[in-house]
């Protein structure tokens, strides 16, 4: 790819975006194979460098690979150091009957079976200050470390995952950002696998990854697995490539924007106390096609079941 | 067509008003006299002459005449006849549903009750179940006709009037039998007259006997009096068993009587098809003389071309007639469910069949999923003039089952209906009928192009595929009913109006769309294999082509292309001068018709799309409220909506096109 051709630049980004969206049909759809075909068909096609590493969002000429050596960044030392005053305040705040750490919302769709949960305690360059005020403690250890703070371009959050739990192969949206995991409470049997290589967590060790790459999570223990998550810049990236990524860490206006465009929204409200959306005249105009197509004016959606609601018997 | 005005001036009135009532005689009622009766009939009130009144009122003066001395000495007679051929009948009562739409005519229904009244033998056995539309100026009429039937008709066991929307006279067949409760179903007219007393037993009778060969019940019988020639049947009455079998008493599709050609059409392909001896029903119709003219017969404007398009239509269903008597064939197979004699079976008025146990697979909606983005990303391709990835990426497709085919990529795609990338004009009735109104078609596009007030604007829908250029539409039809845009072409519309496959029974668009030199718009698939495309060609300069999957084409000014738009195709202006044509969408012929099958699974595929579309946005229901849709987010949408919103003090938001209108506590816009 030649870096002056930016009509191409637009086009594989669409096309990533396209592989990324089908890949993780497959998936969903339990077709690993099939998943496989269409990124082998990628990388032949120069959407990505290589098969695993799936970032819709690709910075090109980033070292990659799927692990990191810890060592290689001074704060997993000082992260693992205060491990014990973490663990403790996680420990006693999930106990709580307060714990704001609830099912994921944003990644709930990658949940095969059983149940995560999270709660960020910071993201889009802000502290959350609601989940912060549980947290005292591991918020002042964390202020202290800028790469995962001011200077980072993800979040902060604990990550809880109860026995049973599947969370299906997926890739992160950059290879722009790397991403810690300190072990926080880890039972036997929970591994996660990154590209090809399946892992386990250590209690109060750190481990790097590129979550570009595709990993999984399986829980075969009998007690709730525990991570806090950061996130941090690729090393790679300095001076003025990580200020135009931090400078891209979105508002909440636009979270809210995206979360419209993405569900082909066109207003968002509250009637009666719960949260309506109108379509925007695109979608809208796609629906009544279905729904006209389907005889019917109105449905309800329970797990994979629809329930129609039909136009009400001739008056 | 016969140029009424012509005809009925002052020079030719006499000369009609002879011919017209030579017609008294039947060896003169030939095919030429019913066109001019027709044309004369239906002119103008204005350019009427006294013809009409004058022929009219000697066919009144015949009908009342044919009453007493043909039909009423002929009942007496039955009646009296009855008793000895009572005697003889052992079969059990069956209940009867007879099945009459009407309009503008009570007093003609009320005379086919009171002949039913008189006629039936056998009390409480029959009803009577009417359609009348809530438009009809005749409604008040109906109702208290409908308020004192019970009194009036005593022996009849019920007369019902549904009152509904004028949705023509097939679907108000469908809609009084689904609210049928008899054993058989009889299609009855408001202009019949039933003469002969004990018809029902006759019925029963001739049931019976049939019972013993076929014990399906899979029946279709229709009453003989004798008045037919060799071959022919009118009015048909099938079987409970029948109805129930294939779902639907008439088809809809059509507009004037093949309804019922299709039910006698499957009655002799499952050699089912039985006369009841002895039972005149009279037709007392105007093209035989037998009734006046009246506005009714003027409503259904039984036209040449109606007549031809249905003729058509039906020569084109043969293989949904085919298979609708397999259905009925593997029904013959097996016996009848036991059901008491003369007891009633209960059917749901509910007129869309529910999909299977209300819901759908588990998984099939990724299929879905995957149609759509393998679409957009083959779409990014093409943007990119990458052809050679796109049709990697669709090989890929089709070895994974995504589709068949892989010029064919319609993101609904139904498996299983034929494809073929360009379909043959010929096989199109209205493709005729098209490129014969041309010259006016084409006239009036032209004069409305390049006006002040031209609503052929540069296309919103499908402005991504265009790659160098300008295309322009205007929808006249979309979405099951004429646009605003349709006004500016008045001409057109009413050519158009013509073609129930494009417009009543159209599941697209008629789109006026006009390409500038140098456009390209590049290669893409409809969103539907169900659909397929006419292209009637109204400017087409030199340099101007089309390719359909691997056939590069070009058009003919005045001539027809039905392809199938799911197919890959794009479109070169080379020319110097604009293009245009008319775009017209009708359901694919195989789709066409009562199709069953066929239409449980576009629904099921429609349902399909539904659950993806709903799961990917986390949205739990759906409902149409105030002519707009509202979605009703599940649980963890709405918490993730309210997060996002409780992080700005946003209440409310609304895109408008590139910008955002917040609405923030406080409740200042």
């Amino acid at each position: 790819m030649t870096a002056a051709d930016g009509a191409h630049g637009y086009l594989v980004r669409r096309a990533r975006v396209g592989y990324g969206s089908l890949v993780d049909t497959w998936m969903l759809a339990e077709n690993e194979p099939a998943a496989r075909e269409c990124a082998a068909l990628a990388v032949k096609q120069g959407v990505w460098p290589e098969p695993m590493q799936r970032a819709r969002d690709h910075v090109p000429g980033l070292t990659a690979r799927p692990l990191h050596d810890p060592t290689g960044f001074w704060f997993t030392g000082y992260l693992e150091e205060h491990y014990p005053l973490i663990r403790a305040e996680i420990d006693r705040v999930l106990d709580s009957p307060a714990s704001p750490v609830l099912p994921t919302l944003e990644d709930g769709w990658l949940t095969r079976s059983g149940s995560w949960q999270q709660a960020h305690l910071f993201r889009d360059g802000r502290w959350q200050d609601a989940v912060c005020a549980h947290f005292p403690v591991t918020t002042a250890i964390l202020a202290e470390i800028p790469e995962v703070t001011t200077l980072s371009p993800g979040v902060i959050m604990i990550s809880r995952l109860t026995p049973g739990t599947r969370i299906m192969p997926h890739c992160g949206s950059t290879n722009a950002v790397l991403r810690i995991h300190l072990g926080i409470t880890i039972p036997a049997g929970v591994t996660i696998r990154v590209a090809d290589q399946v892992l386990a967590w250590q209690e109060g060790k750190c481990l790097v990854f590129d979550d570009a790459y595709e990993h999984e999570v399986r829980h075969d223990g009998a007690e709730d697995r525990v991570v806090l998550i950061l996130d941090m810049a690729h090393p790679d990236l300095a001076g003025e490539l990580r200020d135009r990524l931090l400078a891209r860490r979105p508002l909440p206006e636009d979270r809210i924007v995206a979360f419209m465009r993405e569900r082909g929204l066109g207003r968002i409200g509250i009637a009666d106390g719960r949260l309506e959306f109108a379509p925007d005249p695109a979608t809208r105009d796609r629906l009544a096609a279905y729904l006209a197509g389907a005889g019917a004016t109105g449905v309800r959606l329970d797990g994979d079941e629809l329930h129609w609601q039909r136009a009400a018997d001739r008056g | 067509m016969v140029d009424v005005r012509e005809r009925t001036g002052r020079w030719a009135a006499p000369k009609v008003l002879g011919r017209l009532l030579l017609g008294h005689v039947g060896r003169y009622r030939d095919g030429r006299l019913q066109d001019l009766a027709t044309a004369t009939l239906r002119a103008d009130p204005a350019s009427r002459s006294r013809v009409v009144s004058i022929v009219n009122a000697t066919l009144a003066a015949r009908r009342w005449l044919t009453g007493v001395v043909l039909l009423e000495p002929r009942r007496l007679v039955s009646r009296a006849q009855f008793a000895r051929r009572a005697r003889a009948a052992t079969a059990g009562a069956n209940r009867l549903s007879l099945l009459c739409p009407t309009r503008g005519r009570p007093d003609r229904l009320a005379a086919l009750l009171r002949s039913l009244d008189r006629t039936v033998a056998i009390g409480h056995r029959v009803e009577v179940l009417c359609y009348a539309d809530t438009d009809d100026p005749a409604l008040p009429a109906y109702r208290a006709l409908f308020d004192r039937a019970a009194r009036r008709y005593p022996r009849l066991d019920r007369c019902v009037l549904e009152v509904g929307e004028p949705v023509g006279v097939p679907t108000a067949w469908n809609v009084l039998a689904a609210a049928a409760t008899g054993d058989y179903l009889l299609m009855a007219n408001d202009d019949q007259m039933y003469v002969d007393y004990g018809w029902d037993v006759s019925l029963d009778r001739t049931v019976a006997e049939l019972a013993e060969r076929h014990p399906d019940r899979v029946l279709c019988l229709y009453f003989d009096g004798g008045q037919y020639p060799a071959g022919g049947y009118d009015f048909p009455i099938v079987s409970r068993r029948w109805h129930d079998t294939l779902g639907y008493f008439v088809p809809t599709i059509f507009q004037q009587w093949s309804a019922e050609k299709w039910i006698f059409d499957l009655a002799t392909r499952v050699d089912r098809l039985f006369p009841v001896p002895g039972v005149l029903v009279e037709h007392l119709h105007y093209q035989d003389y037998r009734a006046p003219f009246d506005a009714t017969y003027q409503r259904h404007r039984l036209t040449r071309e109606k007549s031809f398009s249905d003729q058509a239509l039906f020569l084109r269903t043969e293989p949904d007639r085919a298979r609708a008597a397999d259905t009925l064939r593997r029904a013959m197979a097996e016996p009848a469910p036991h059901t008491p004699n003369g007891a009633t079976v209960m059917t749901t008025t509910d007129q869309a069949p529910a999909p299977a146990g209300d819901e759908v697979g588990t998984r099939s909606y990724l299929l879905q999923m995957a149609r759509r983005y393998y679409g957009n990303l083959i779409d990014a391709w093409h943007y990119g003039g990458r052809a050679e990835q796109a049709r990697e990426c669709a090989d890929l497709a089709v070895a994974q089952g995504v589709w068949e085919h892989p010029l064919q990529r319609a993101r609904e795609f139904l498996p299983g209906i034929s494809a073929t990338p360009v379909h043959d004009p010929a096989g199109f009735w209205f493709t005729g009928y098209l490129e014969e109104h041309y010259p006016q078609i084409r006239a009036e596009i032209e004069q409305v192009l390049d006006s002040a007030v031209d609503p052929v604007t540069p296309t919103v829908d499908d402005a991504a595929l265009i790659r160098r250029g300008q295309w322009k539409q205007a929808h006249l039809f979309r979405d099951g009913r004429w646009q605003d845009a349709a006004r500016f072409f008045p001409v057109t519309s009413a050519i158009l109006a013509e073609i129930p496959e494009v417009t009543t029974l159209s599941p697209g668009v008629i789109t006026v769309s006009r390409v500038l030199p140098g456009t390209h718009i590049m290669s893409h698939c409809g969103p539907t294999n169900a659909v397929l495309r006419t292209h009637l060609a109204i400017t087409v300069p030199p340099g101007v082509s089309i390719r359909v999957a691997d056939q590069v084409m070009a058009w003919t000014e005045g001539r027809c292309l039905v392809f199938d738009d799911s197919f890959e195709h794009e479109v070169w202006h080379e020319g110097s001068e604009d293009r245009v044509v008319l775009i017209l969408d009708s359901l694919h012929p195989e789709l066409a018709g009562d199709h069953q099958e066929r239409l449980r699974q576009r629904r099921l595929t429609f349902e399909e799309q539904i659950v993806a579309f709903m799961q990917e946005r986390g949205v739990e229901r759906i409902e149409i409220r105030d002519g707009g849709l509202v979605f009703h987010p599940d649980a963890t949408t709405q918490e993730l909506a309210t997060l996002y919103m409780a992080a700005t003090g946003i209440v409310g938001a609304e895109l408008t096109g590139d910008g955002v209108t917040w609405q923030r506590r406080g409740g200042d816009g």
